[in-house]
């Protein structure tokens, strides 16, 4: 008799996430049931046919909230009771807004669920939500954030510190979490950048491929030295930059002189980079966190070509790649449509 | 400040016979002076030029003190000031008027109490003679007596120093702010918790500005060490000092400087300052104009340039925002009760704007928050004729009834009350007792 397998994820999410709300000291059964169906949609979660990318901080005290987060202002949506139908109306009445550094609260009350959206600060480098709530929280400003931060991957992160990775993909190839990831590339790309600036530098890039990951495009990146004031000749097939994008100088323009100016022209970059990185071929960063090519192509060495018959052409790039580290490259990284992510970097 | 409890003692002046009376001598004892400079002064002076003589002492004396304040960094500067338009980039010799450089030389040790009394006086001087229309300088004209206090203060304190520098003492203690971390145990924390007020007021914005710069372990320490310097003086500080605190968090948390945020924030959080983060950053420009006004009242010429700036702080609008409430209050009265010489007669109608939309409980803060701590303010509480026109003011404004109902400090609640009596006197003695309170120097 033919058998009949039904496999839920259900009783492993809710388990799960009972336990990270009981790490956090936020126990509670309506916050736990709507999570779970939070998580679930954020997986894949779409508005019209458009991806959408919300972070939604589930939090017990919105006056101790804002009162930490300067310049911060709030749009109250609506109120329900406090089950899971709240929940889920709050993200699908909340997602479509929170874009542009707006992002979802849902605030827990005695007996109902308020939400809406809420944003802070002033420019693109000013400290995250996430930085000043989750990453150096505080027990006296409970919050956890649930958001998607790759392709088919959720974390929940709390104020003490609990994490919860939930990876709804079945045929990951990647190495590590998408976050060390993501942070150990970026510290390539600005490796060499001033001491003073490099805090921003990193925001910067941290926002601008988080985005990347969230979309879950395949993209193909590599790093120079700064000191390599041409190309490699292995990585001049495409499109040179001349003059380079140097994010840092609009960075330090912006630190300087606070105007709205300095704040689009840095804005532009976030715009505009991570059309390069859609674009096919490989985006050339350089140490000092300018952009310096994109839609680069490289010929294969006959060796690799031989030894990586498998895998589409973004991996097989991306282990060409690799093959220059040390000499012409500093790091190299992957992302492709079939999930894989990964990063290689030399270290000085 | 000799029997007080003091974190860090300023320089000695240098060593001039005080029966010396010719500039020749005098300037002989100015190391920093080209020997053509020391000749030139010294002729001015025997040619009956003394204006000419001592405004030429005064320049070279206030732009070798200025130099060596720069090297201690625009942006340390800044937050000592708590002057949030000046950064590293700002040029400290259009940035910084000569009052503020003599009052952060005198906090920072780099000349004494007395020193500063004595230079400030000498500015003051200066002002007034530089600032005569034509036909009256015709009339009034420094005398030989008045030219010689302002070389003799100026070779004795600044130029007549090998070099200018920050107390020795204040160096090392800014140094440990970075280098290591404090313990409340420590000689230099109990120090500090029985200091006058104007030490700890520096200690806060030491720990402040480095915050702001610092990167890596030096961070860290700054961080530790603001952990436990700022909730320890908290319950002392005045609402001004809490408000710089709250916006140096919202600064850092606008400027992308996550860790130095981050760590303001527990702080913050441990002593419950969250009250004093602004909701936005609109009261810096009203503290970059009132810097526009105070620059202008303090530097030559001030009866002629205070309007324009004046008026352009009235038409920001009265309602200003409670953090740069304090500097504002700073600049209308510095422009209301002028100098011993007289006021800025076309600047009072903007000043007069201002000052009527303050509300009771707005005049009720100033009093109680921070009047005793404005040393700008008492100090003109000392001359005669700004003291007179406080006095018209508080009987103005009914400030006495207000003193008397929300008041607590004894000292600033009398200086109010014996002003709307016109007790010029009693005015003076209690604004002297409220300067050697906050650490500074008198007659």
């Amino acid at each position: 008799m033919p058998s009949h397998k039904f496999i839920s994820l259900r009783d492993s999410l809710k388990g799960a996430v009972g336990d990270f709300l009981d790490d956090e000291r936020m126990a509670c059964i309506k916050t736990q049931d709507g999570l779970v169906e939070i998580i679930n949609a954020l997986s894949y979660y779409r508005e019209e046919g458009h991806a959408l990318f919300p972070e939604i901080f589930v939090i017990d005290n919105l006056e101790a909230v804002f009162k930490v987060l300067p310049t911060s202002e709030y749009i109250h949506i609506n109120d329900g009771p406090k089950d899971v139908s709240t929940m889920i109306k709050a993200l699908k009445q909340c997602a479509p807004l929170a874009q542009g550094g707006w992002v979802i609260y849902v605030l827990r009350k005695r007996d109902s669920f308020e939400y809406g959206v809420f944003r802070s600060g002033t420019t693109i480098l000013s400290v995250s939500i996430e930085d000043i709530l989750i990453n150096n929280g505080d027990p006296a400003v409970p919050v956890i954030m649930v958001h998607q931060i790759a392709d088919k991957i959720i974390e929940m992160k709390g104020f003490l510190k609990s994490c919860l990775s939930v990876n709804f993909g079945v045929d990951k190839e990647g190495k590590g979490s998408p976050v060390e990831i993501l942070e150990g590339f970026v510290s390539i790309i600005i490796s060499s950048v001033p001491a003073e600036v490099k805090e921003l530098a990193q925001t910067f890039y941290r926002r601008l491929l988080s985005r990347i990951l969230k979309e879950g495009h395949g993209t193909l990146a590599a790093v120079i030295s700064n000191k390599k004031r041409k190309l490699p000749k292995e990585v001049r097939d495409g499109v040179i930059l001349n003059p380079p994008i140097n994010v840092v100088q609009r960075i330090e323009d912006l630190i300087k002189n606070k105007n709205p100016q300095a704040n689009i022209r840095l804005n532009a970059c976030i715009a505009l980079i991570p059309g390069m990185m859609r674009s096919d071929g490989i985006t050339i960063f350089a140490t000092d966190g300018s952009v310096r090519a994109y839609n680069v192509f490289i010929n294969h060495p006959t060796r690799a070509r031989e030894q990586r018959r498998i895998g589409g052409a973004r991996s097989r790039t991306f282990e060409a790649l690799c093959g220059m580290l040390g000499n012409e490259l500093m790091g190299a990284f992957v992302q492709s449509q079939d999930g894989r992510l990964e990063y290689k970097g030399v270290t000085r | 400040m000799s029997n007080e409890i003091t974190l860090w003692k300023s320089k000695l002046p240098i060593n001039i016979p005080p029966e010396a009376n010719d500039p020749g001598e005098i300037v002989k004892y100015a190391l920093q002076l080209a020997r053509k400079d020391k000749l030139q002064i010294a002729s001015a002076f025997n040619n009956k030029h003394y204006e000419m003589a001592s405004t030429y002492i005064w320049a070279k004396s206030v732009s070798s003190l200025k130099l060596q304040l720069s090297k201690l960094g625009m942006n340390f500067i800044s937050e000592m000031l708590d002057r949030p338009d000046i950064d590293e980039s700002s040029n400290i010799d259009q940035k910084l008027t000569d009052f503020e450089s003599i009052r952060l030389a005198e906090e920072l040790g780099v000349i004494s109490g007395t020193g500063s009394l004595r230079l400030r006086q000498s500015l003051e001087k200066l002002n007034h003679f530089g600032s005569l229309p034509v036909e009256e300088a015709e009339d009034f004209q420094i005398t030989s007596d008045e030219a010689l206090g302002i070389i003799r203060a100026c070779v004795e304190n600044i130029l007549g120093q090998e070099r200018i520098e920050a107390a020795l003492d204040f160096q090392k203690f800014r140094n440990r702010f970075e280098q290591e971390l404090f313990t409340k145990e420590d000689p230099e924390i109990e120090k500090l918790l029985a200091s006058p007020y104007f030490f700890q007021r520096t200690s806060i914005r030491i720990s402040l500005s480095l915050i702001k710069s610092a990167t890596g372990a030096q961070l860290e320490n700054a961080l530790g060490n603001a952990n436990l310097i700022i909730p320890l003086l908290w319950p002392k500080l005045k609402k001004p000092e809490k408000w710089q605190i709250g916006r140096s968090y919202a600064e850092l948390f606008i400027d992308g400087k996550a860790k130095a945020a981050s760590g303001l924030k527990k702080v913050l959080l441990k002593v419950k300052g969250f009250d004093y983060v602004p909701e936005d950053l609109r009261s810096t420009s009203y503290i970059k104009a009132a810097h526009a006004v105070l620059a202008a009242h303090e530097g030559m010429n001030n009866f002629y340039n205070e309007p324009a700036p004046m008026k352009i702080l009235a038409e920001m609008g009265s309602v200003v925002p409670i953090p740069a409430f304090s500097i504002c209050m700073s600049a209308m009265l510095s422009v209301k009760l002028g100098n011993s010489y007289n006021v800025s007669y076309n600047a009072q109608e903007y000043a007069n704007s201002m000052l009527k939309g303050v509300s009771r409980d707005r005049w009720a803060y100033f009093l109680k928050e921070c009047l005793q701590t404005d040393e700008r303010i008492l100090y003109k509480l000392l001359q005669t004729s700004p003291t007179s026109r406080w006095c018209e003011l508080v009987i103005k404004y009914d400030l006495s009834e207000i003193a008397k109902e929300g008041v607590t400090d004894k000292d600033t609640k009398q200086l109010v009350i014996e002003a709307s009596e016109k007790n010029s006197s009693r005015v003076h003695t209690l604004a002297t007792r409220l300067i050697k309170k906050l650490g500074y120097k008198t007659a």
